[in-house]
């Protein structure tokens, strides 16, 4: 994975990304106030999206790896618990890596 | 995510985020690397790019369709990055271009929800010292993953799960309300319904728009 093409498409990928992080605080920051509905849409959509990511990330491939399925469950258990974001994913990640050492 | 402790000792979250994003970026160097990327064009790609999911998601959709369709997956993951940056932009006050550049680059999922919680006239330095310690850990962690990609067995560590956990760790506050799981849900089945019939990258971003009237309807504003 290298040549021009791969290395225009990380250039490419940055640029518009800058784009878009920086569009809210270069057109609004200290000019005015947005709607509560804006604002509503800018905590929903990022929930839906994270969502649709650990979704399709754990279920998309056919049925799920048990040792990966197992780490993403007690990540979210872990959640629920209102661990600390670290220790989320480290005992996730450790989960499965228990797993899999367990039952390759 | 918004205890009192956490918010008291914003030393100590930045400290646990910095892990987090370490963990991740250990996991998409090392990825990155075995995917045949070069460890000089991971370090670009964490530098310029700066939005791990969609660099994670560049690297797998390149590997089977070539870069012009792994940058539009990318791009397509980002567009939650809008709906943060107007989040945020209220609430940072005037500041030259080149300042509200710099929140825009500094803006990821973890430096905007370390901003969005806690009193309003500390958002920006709150937005700049969790964006340069993301920023900090991302690149350094990416850069070893891709140097030590051969030495380091991502999947005998389970760190490729360090990248759904973080999601999850990222939505718990919203998962706390009722609307937060009603938009979760739809948008995870969603999803997941649409992956065998549209390109790599669509589904993630038709799913997010569908939810979205879920979430706005009734209880719009408890998510």
């Amino acid at each position: 994975m290298t040549g021009p093409a791969v290395v225009a498409g990380v250039l490419g990928l940055g640029l518009g990304t800058l784009l878009m992080k920086a569009a809210g605080p270069v057109l609004v920051a200290g000019r005015h106030r947005t709607s509560g509905r804006l604002d509503a849409v800018g905590v929903v959509l990022p929930t839906a999206l994270l969502s649709a990511l650990v979704a399709t990330d754990v279920l998309s491939a056919g049925p799920p790896e048990p040792a990966r399925l197992a780490g993403v469950v007690v990540a979210g258990g872990l959640v629920a618990l209102r661990a600390p974001f670290a220790l989320v994913v480290l005992v996730g990640s450790a989960t499965t890596a228990v797993v899999r050492l367990l039952a390759p | 995510m918004s205890t009192p402790t956490a918010r008291d000792r914003p030393a100590a979250r930045l400290a646990t985020v910095a892990v987090a994003v370490g963990a991740f970026g250990l996991a998409f160097g090392s990825a990155a690397a075995a995917a045949g990327m070069p460890a000089w064009l991971v370090v670009i790609s964490s530098v310029v790019v700066f939005a791990g999911a969609s660099q994670f998601a560049f690297v797998a959709v390149t590997a089977v369709a070539g870069p012009a369709a792994g940058a539009v997956a990318g791009l397509l993951l980002n567009v939650r990055l809008i709906a943060f940056g107007f989040a945020l932009a209220p609430r940072l006050g005037p500041a030259p271009v080149a300042g509200r550049l710099l929140d825009g680059y500094l803006t990821t999922d973890e430096s905007a929800a370390i901003a969005l919680d806690g009193p309003e006239d500390g958002t920006r330095r709150r937005l700049r010292a969790a964006g340069i310690t993301v920023g900090l850990a991302w690149v350094l962690t990416t850069a070893v993953g891709a140097l030590g990609g051969e030495a380091l067995d991502v999947r005998a560590l389970g760190l490729d799960v360090a990248f759904p956990a973080s999601f999850l760790a990222l939505m718990g506050t919203a998962l706390r309300t009722p609307t937060g799981r009603r938009v979760g849900l739809v948008a995870g089945v969603v999803a997941v319904a649409l992956t065998p019939l549209l390109p790599a990258g669509l589904p993630i971003l038709v799913a997010g728009l569908v939810a979205v009237p879920v979430g706005l309807r009734r209880t719009g504003t408890d998510a």
